[in-house]
């Protein structure tokens, strides 16, 4: 509408405007001629009429362009107008038809959508779905996620991000007390091939002892165990950090590997898809290839002198996580071990079945080892499904089951599983039951996983199956025809072994459920139907955060991929905030955060270097710091002392001097301490300036949001809070802001100005002295524990600040730190402990 | 807590706590523990009690302390309605040691915690008037199960 008055007020100004001189030109011609009689010989015609036709042109062109950009007959005055002129050209005036003809040859006439009742046939919207997907990758349960979710664009696919109806306590009581279901296919496998030596020999080179167990642990050797390490850039340990990954070795009988000579072991890497590039380079230059452009292909180097075989099994395997107690019981229910009696015996009836190409199962489950190892895997089971919570199990532990199609037992409605043995007292599973047996499974080799998505019944079938029934609700049984699928469960420990004390150690424990491909939804919706309930990258989010574990990629901002998915972070959120009106903007300029939307590790890092130099100064000799890359300190070893020196600060000067003769007149002290013990002296020169993953449990109220200072309090704050448990902290004196007047004399460019402003006053000012509380670090991430019912936050610090903290606070039991919100002045109290 | 029944270098292992192995989750169980308020965890027992006239109370460790307390005072509110049948046992536990080391492999210790189950309930109606004269102290009485090697 107002677009249309606009354009009818430009009409009748210009109207206005050019009308009347014209006009006025014409009189004073016709006047003037007769009083002077010039002779006409004085006129130049020909140029006369060149100049004329020259602004006649202009004004025919002028007059064309009133009325903006429409047809012929919207330009008419309204009392010419006449209804449907758009449909029928006779009612448009005479003159204009040939206008308007031309208009209407130009605009087409778009063709009939195809009904919905067409649109929604199966094929029509298979092909349709398939046309999505070739944008971005979908997971198999994409549909079904996108009926409930939000669903967000990241790493190359469509992932579900939250549920759609109100759901995080709901959620959080699932992962407490019930089941939470999340589909992480999206994590890519990669499979590497080759002599174990050989492997390792290679894989050494991006791996690192100090920041935990590598590929060659003897745990995971047997592959009854997955491990996990972080990944770094070839022979660049500690800096360029490519992420963490996951990994498991297939299982292997010794008996049958001397038997066949040359033993090839298979690895599988499970990575985050924003790190699969990276990784799968950084394997090929591993073992020697330098041809690093065929990402997609699956096979990808072979060489001769190494026969290592590196393939992508990237969206070749379903992955689910449950996390909960209930885990067990829901998959206890879902999972019914497969009949794969080969009922035959009778050898050539083998070899004959054999032959029959559709049943893997009858051809694997014929030798007795297998045999034996699948009544093994099910009596484990059997067992483990009578545990109340999966942290029963050992950590990590790797079962292979072979299962049936779980489409035909799914219940007639969905239900939650209720406690199945609620009288029964479990015992404690034996260590020696998981071994390698339990683990070995026919999912990894490729055929069986070809020829299972190949055989699957469509549902379609099934249906018609279904219907022809004879007794409608009972079990069908399909017999031979059934797929036997198999797959293998995972457990995961849940809460990080850091915080156990603090935390019930089995809360977010659970189970990865690996399947192979084109069974996703069959599982999914049993899983489901069973009562377990689903949550997206949000809930995997909360979950890590309350566990203290940290989730790729942006708790890893050393590596390529976190600064990435950081950077996008904060530009979401500076757009954010500038889509706000500036009155309803905070002023951070006067809230004193000079980075709002931002990390500033690396000023963080050099000021505290400097600083670092002013109070040591004749100790000790410092690494120089790099200016271009920040590290995150990952060395176990230094992890731990430092733990132990911040959680009890008191306690650890007691502990370690006590071995020491210390001068008396001297006063005792943290750095001191540390450099009398040897990879504290490392610690000190070598990785001062590096980051440290840190968890905020804040003492009173308030609750750390991203960008967030965390500060170190001055002695006068800890005496307020020694003198009064409930001091909630100090405030932050507010800012002068030099801009505003500025900024109000000139309203109109004042949200110009004020962007300008704040980016000038980030790019002059360094981190440290630019609030009352020195800064240490930042927070990363925040949210309100529903497990303490208090805040929780996890953050970055530096290694030198983190220690100025412990000398500051070397008298008390718990080491404090202040954390501040970008939006207020408070300062809130905080205990603060070391995560890895 | 208690340290791992077994030695270990801290250096090459952490310990991991496995959950204890749970006994029976019937509606009317109670697992006491010591994070919970103390409070609730009354006003619970009492409601099992007035609801079904049979509470279990169990508590292990740290929380025996806590479980008896709590038994205890369901009994005086019950206003000698109520009675108490203890037993003691202990409780196997698992701790897993990780492997710090490349070299280390995974071991498991396995360390024994007192535990008590307490049967707090209310005699039938019928009986009421007898119970009432008997001394609490015979019923309150422990027996100790026998230690697990």
């Amino acid at each position: 509408m107002s677009k249309k008055r606009k354009i009818e007020d430009e009409q009748s100004i210009s109207s206005k405007g050019e009308g009347p001189p014209s006009e006025k030109k014409k009189k004073m011609n016709t006047k003037s001629t007769p009083k002077k009689a010039v002779p006409i010989t004085d006129i130049k015609i020909a140029s006369f009429v060149e100049h004329r036709s020259v602004e006649i042109q202009a004004m025919a062109e002028l007059v064309q362009d009133i009325g903006g950009n429409h047809t012929a007959f919207q330009k008419l005055p309204n009392h010419m107008r006449r209804r449907a002129m758009s449909h029928n050209i006779k009612r448009i005036p005479r003159r204009l038809h040939a206008v308007a003809k031309l208009e209407l040859s130009k605009t087409k006439a778009p063709g009939k959508r195809p009904s919905r009742r067409h649109r929604r046939r199966p094929s029509n919207l298979l092909s349709e779905y398939e046309r999505r997907k070739r944008k971005i990758g979908w997971l198999e349960t994409h549909i079904w996620h996108a009926k409930r979710f939000k669903m967000v664009e990241k790493w190359g696919y469509r992932l579900a991000y939250h549920p759609n109806d109100k759901s995080i306590r709901a959620c959080y009581r699932a992962v407490k007390r019930h089941c939470l279901l999340q589909d992480v296919s999206f994590e890519a496998c990669i499979e590497v091939r080759g002599n174990r030596q050989t492997l390792l020999e290679g894989l050494g080179h991006i791996t690192s002892s100090e920041s935990g167990l590598t590929f060659g642990a003897k745990i995971t050797a047997g592959g009854a165990r997955q491990g996990q390490l972080i990944l770094y850039n070839m022979d660049s340990y500690p800096k360029n950090t490519i992420g963490p990954v996951t990994y498991l070795w297939q299982p292997q009988h010794q008996d049958k590997g001397i038997e066949r000579g040359p033993i090839f072991n298979t690895l599988w890497i499970s990575c985050h898809p924003s790190i699969y590039k990276e990784v799968l380079n950084e394997l090929k230059k591993c073992f020697g290839s330098e041809d690093l452009s065929d990402c997609t292909e699956s096979i990808l180097g072979v060489k001769d002198g190494t026969g290592v075989t590196i393939k992508s099994l990237k969206d070749q395997l379903v992955k689910f996580r449950l996390y909960g107690p209930s885990s067990n019981l829901v998959l206890a229910e879902t999972l019914q071990i497969a009949d794969t009696e080969v009922l035959s015996f009778s050898p050539e009836k083998v070899e004959e079945s054999k032959k029959n190409k559709t049943m893997w199962w009858k051809n694997f489950f014929s030798s007795s080892d297998n045999k034996k190892m699948l009544v093994q895997q099910s009596q484990v089971w059997q067992k483990i499904a009578k545990c109340q919570s999966p942290c029963e199990a050992p950590p990590n532990c790797v079962i292979a089951l072979t299962v049936r199609d779980p489409r035909l037992m799914l219940p007639p409605k969905k239900n939650k599983v209720q406690v199945a043995n609620a009288g029964s007292v479990t015992n404690v599973l034996p260590m020696d039951m998981f071994n390698t047996d339990i683990a070995t499974s026919p999912l990894w080799e490729a055929w069986i996983r070809e020829e299972l998505k190949a055989t699957k019944i469509s549902e379609q079938e099934l249906n018609r199956i279904k219907s022809k029934h004879l007794i409608p609700g009972t079990p069908l049984e399909l017999g031979d025809m059934e797929s036997r699928i198999p797959i293998i469960l995972i457990q995961r420990p849940g809460v990080s072994s850091f915080i156990t004390s603090e935390t019930n150690p089995s809360h977010s424990s659970g189970w990865d459920l690996i399947i192979p491909s084109g069974f996703a939804m069959a599982f999914w919706v049993a899983l489901v139907y069973r009562g377990a309930r689903v949550g997206g990258i949000r809930e995997a989010k909360s979950i890590c955060l309350q566990a203290g574990l940290l989730s790729a990629p942006d708790d890893y901002p050393d590596s390529v991929a976190g600064q990435a998915e950081l950077k996008s972070n904060s530009n979401l959120q500076e757009a954010k905030h500038n889509r706000m009106p500036p009155a309803k903007r905070p002023n951070f300029v006067k809230l004193g955060f000079l980075s709002p939307f931002n990390f500033e590790f690396q000023k963080l890092l050099t000021d505290w270097h400097i600083k670092w130099k002013e109070i040591n100064v004749s100790k000790l000799e410092l690494k120089q710091v790099n200016d271009e890359t920040v590290t995150v300190l990952r060395n176990r070893k230094m992890l731990r002392l430092l733990q132990s020196a911040i959680t009890n600060p008191k306690a650890f000067l007691k502990k370690t001097s006590k071995g020491q003769t210390l001068n008396n007149s001297e006063e005792q002290s943290v750095v001191k301490t540390l450099l009398s013990i040897e990879i504290g002296k490392k610690l000190v020169s070598e990785e001062i300036s590096s980051l440290i993953p840190v968890r905020l449990s804040i003492l009173h109220r308030g609750v750390p949001a991203t960008y967030g200072h965390i500060c170190l309090p001055l002695h006068d704050d800890l005496k307020a809070l020694d003198n009064d448990k409930t001091f909630g902290g100090p405030f932050e004196p507010k800012h002068s802001d030099p801009g505003q007047a500025k900024r109000k004399e000139e309203r109109k460019e004042r949200l110009r100005l004020r962007k300008l402003e704040s980016k000038e006053i980030i790019n002059s000012n360094s981190v440290l002295g630019s609030t009352s509380r020195d800064i240490i670090g930042f927070v990363k991430d925040g949210d309100f524990d529903l497990v303490k019912g208090q805040g929780l936050g996890f953050g970055f610090c530096s290694v030198a600040a983190l220690l100025a903290l412990i000398e500051n606070q070397k008298d008390r039991r718990i080491c404090l730190a202040l954390v501040r919100n970008p939006t207020s002045l408070q300062y809130r109290f905080s205990s603060i402990s070391l995560l890895m | 807590m208690q340290a791992a029944g077994g030695e270990f270098d801290e250096e090459e292992y952490t310990l991991r706590k496995r959950l204890p192995p749970r006994l029976p989750l019937r509606p009317n169980d109670v697992y006491v523990s010591e994070k919970t308020h103390f409070k609730a965890q009354e006003s619970r027992c009492q409601k099992l009690l007035d609801a079904g006239n049979e509470v279990i109370i169990h508590g292990l460790g740290k929380a025996v302390n806590r479980a008896i307390n709590l038994a205890l005072q369901l009994q005086t509110k019950g206003a000698g309605t109520v009675q108490l049948a203890v037993q003691t046992s202990s409780v196997e536990l698992t701790d897993d040691l990780i492997p710090e080391t490349d070299e280390g492999e995974g071991r498991t210790t396995t360390r024994n915690n007192s535990a008590v189950h307490i049967r707090v309930f209310r005699a039938n109606v019928g009986e009421e008037g007898q119970k009432n004269i008997e001394p609490m102290e015979q019923t309150c009485k422990p027996t100790t199960a026998a230690l697990k090697s």
